[in-house]
């Protein structure tokens, strides 16, 4: 047997779960706040978390990078972040889709929820619902705002006002729980917002990750750079075997021979695992010519 | 029947019985039937001297209390009804009287029992008063003399302090700011000069605060006529930030808003209240006094709910002015109570408390366990006493019959004849 090579990938791919739930417990860190039924305010919630992550979640360390642009932009004064895009970026160039797959809270919900036993459908036929993602980023988040404006300029967070779930679970819910005021203030968007809630969930049991496959604006942005994201998967086409078992287990329904920086590939490194021939790696940096690597399965 | 079920059986609706009695606030059916004799008993009374009138005529007032104090509540809601005139208070008409034309008036906002309560109460009420009035006639002086400007009892105090409480005297941090044009301002006149004060928190960019902000002009000249106003915070412009300020007003010119909008220092007890809010918009509601009534409104006042929420807050606090007027009238005319006999602080105070109850409760259940006691209630047949079992009879008199063998289950080593049985208390190898 080969010695066993790119053992950085296959520890980084085998450590996914903890790197998951420490991420969220980072983005979260000031649990108190859930009993006190008020939001960190700190300076720390200038700064945007790489995932989707409610500004108004009362443990948030930062702001959810989607809502930070959408009340910019949606504000009277502005009609784009320049701040908030270019934090996006720099994370979609330094990382891609790693994010989806290492560092969002809800990502990892519903890779939890998904784990419940039962009846597992497939959405390799469903592909044609990944481009929903990117209509909800185009309109809900970066138009809307922008033009749909009450008198004074000022125009309404579409995404958060009516559509994400991470919202209603990290910030409607605890707050309303702790906060007396709040509770009074529900009506019927929170039914609505609930109610998506709980469509997203009982998805996640079915299928694997529906939210991020097919509505996350954030995933959206993210797919955009994944392929000119520093973080990559790399198939050395001199060890590939052709045996597909990659593209098989892979539940974002990625060709990985074909195309390993594919815009779903969230970086899970389940296709690492699983390689016989162990071909497959991450790989990070600039210095990716093709004289330096052997030749490359995306290459061709 | 034995002793212990008939205990058994007299215990369980004594303890239904107490607990549904002595439950604190509501249950209060039995207090106030069980005051009636002692009312009846008081009015009855004919003092003989000056000294004997005074402890009656505090004994009275103490009772009067009671009755408010029990059913605080429900009270309260009579006296935001009552008729704001006061001149029907300085007539010198029965108070009892006054509260009972003001239950009917009304009527459609309680309950048949809360009516009940309300209207038993108002006639004690009545009674009470009379034989007060005929007191002082007899005894002139005799409710002034002994408490005037004696400290409040515990059962005066704790009414208001219940009225309060209900409206949770926080009173808002007091401040001097200024308005957006410039103007000084000072949180006792703001309060003072209106019977209730709308707050709004708002920002300059917050949507739902700019959106409300019509609906705010209009209840600002709704409450103009019933001697209140809106004003409003945006915490932008705390610290007088002048470009802060020139949006601000400009979004509320925008808006045909003309209710005064004012700043403080960040630092200051308000600026730290107001840091403190993290949704916005936020309106608090506050009484002539600076006291804050009942929980914020959260959220935009557009909706149906919340502006009824918002409405009876309105009315509660011009109540709460009106009524800290209407009671100062009457307990200027009337003295202070004394502090009420000991015997009567313990019974209401386990009354009124929560846990009351439960101690009540507690005394019978350990009289039901008690009379559990194999003492007091002699083992039966297949009962079980300990670890043993008590075995079938042949009959009740316990007579040993022979086997054809020993009784394996419980030992025994006497030879019975067959198809006999006996009774032993034996300790069984495996009972299921």
């Amino acid at each position: 047997m080969d010695k066993r090579e790119n053992t950085a990938s296959h520890v980084l791919a085998r450590f996914r779960g903890f790197i998951q739930a420490a991420a969220t417990l980072i983005t979260n860190i000031h649990l108190p706040n859930f009993a006190k039924g008020g939001i960190y305010q700190g300076a720390g919630k200038t700064v945007c978390v790489p995932g989707l992550n409610c500004y108004s979640c009362p443990a948030a360390s930062g702001a959810c990078p989607i809502g930070s642009f959408q009340s910019v932009v949606g504000s009277s004064k502005f009609n784009f972040s320049y701040y908030v895009t270019g934090t996006l970026i720099l994370l979609g160039v330094l990382l891609g889709r790693f994010v989806c797959g290492f560092l969002c809270p809800f990502g990892w919900l519903q890779e939890l929820l998904h784990k419940i036993p039962g009846k597992k459908f497939s959405t390799k036929k469903l592909k044609p619902l990944t481009y929903i993602k990117y209509v909800v980023l185009l309109f809900a988040v970066v138009l809307l705002p922008v033009l749909v404006v009450n008198d004074v300029g000022m125009g309404d967070p579409f995404f958060c006002k009516y559509i994400c779930p991470q919202g209603v679970l990290e910030g409607a819910i605890p707050l309303a729980i702790a906060n007396a005021g709040i509770r009074s203030a529900l009506g019927q968007l929170f039914t609505w917002k609930l109610a998506v809630l709980i469509a997203v969930v009982v998805l996640s049991v079915l299928f694997y990750r529906p939210f991020c496959k097919w509505i996350c604006p954030l995933g959206a942005f993210y797919a955009l750079m994944n392929r000119v994201s520093l973080l990559g998967i790399r198939v050395d086409a001199c060890k590939c075997v052709s045996c597909g078992k990659c593209s098989k287990v892979c539940q974002m329904d990625v060709d990985v021979v074909r195309a390993p920086n594919h815009a779903e590939c969230i970086r899970c490194g389940k296709c690492i695992g699983v390689c016989p021939v162990d071909a497959i790696s991450y790989r990070y940096g600039l210095d990716v010519s093709a004289e330096k690597l052997p030749l490359t399965a995306d290459k061709k | 029947m034995k002793l212990s079920k008939i205990a058994a059986l007299f215990m369980v609706p004594v303890l239904a019985l107490c607990l549904v009695a002595c439950s604190a606030p509501s249950g209060n059916a039995s207090e106030s039937a069980s005051s009636d004799p002692k009312i009846a008993e008081l009015t009855a009374q004919k003092p003989a001297n000056a000294d004997e009138a005074a402890e009656l005529y505090a004994k009275l007032m103490q009772k009067e209390n009671e009755i408010f104090s029990s059913d605080n509540a429900l009270w309260e809601k009579v006296f935001n009804a009552a008729n704001k005139d006061s001149a029907m208070i300085e007539d010198g008409s029965n108070y009892g009287d006054f509260l009972l034309k003001t239950i009917d008036g009304a009527k459609d906002e309680f309950t048949a029992d809360e009516l009940k309560t309300l209207k038993a109460g108002a006639q004690q009420i009545k009674e009470i008063e009379d034989k007060l009035e005929s007191l002082e006639k007899e005894f002139p002086g005799c409710g002034s003399t002994p408490s005037s400007g004696e400290s409040v009892d515990a059962s005066t105090a704790g009414m208001t302090a219940g009225a309060n409480a209900s409206s949770e005297a926080t009173k808002f941090p007091s401040f001097t700011g200024k308005d957006l044009d410039g103007n000084d301002v000072n949180s006792d006149e703001l309060f003072s000069k209106n019977k209730v004060t709308v707050m709004n928190f708002w920002f300059t960019t917050c949507k739902p605060c700019v959106g409300e902000l019509g609906d705010l002009e209009k209840l600002n000249q709704e409450l103009a006529e019933k001697g209140g106003q809106v004003v409003g915070v945006n915490s932008f412009t705390l610290d007088g930030n002048k470009g802060e300020i020139a949006d601000a007003k400009d979004v509320l010119s925008k808006k045909g808003v003309t209710y005064k909008n004012i700043w403080f220092k960040s630092d200051s007890e308000a600026g730290k209240f107001t840091s403190n809010l993290f949704s916005f918009p936020t309106t608090y509601v506050i009484d002539q006094n600076g006291n804050i009534v009942g929980d914020p409104i959260v959220g935009a006042i557009s909706s149906a709910e919340q502006r009824a929420a918002l409405d009876k807050l309105i009315d509660q606090a011009i109540a709460n002015s009106e009524q800290q007027k209407t009671r100062k009238a009457w307990r200027g005319s009337r003295a202070a109570v004394r502090s009420s006999p000991l015997p009567f602080k313990i019974i209401s105070t386990i009354q009124r408390s929560r846990s009351g109850p439960l101690l009540l409760g507690v005394v019978p259940f350990v009289f039901w366990r008690a009379s559990l006691h194999s003492s007091l209630a002699p083992a039966k047949n297949g009962d079980r006493v300990g670890q043993t079992r008590r075995i079938r009879t042949a009959g009740e008199s316990g007579q040993v019959r022979p086997r054809g063998r020993g009784c394996r289950p419980c030992w025994s080593s006497k030879v019975f004849a067959k198809g006999t049985s006996h009774s032993r208390l034996r300790r069984w190898r495996s009972i299921t």
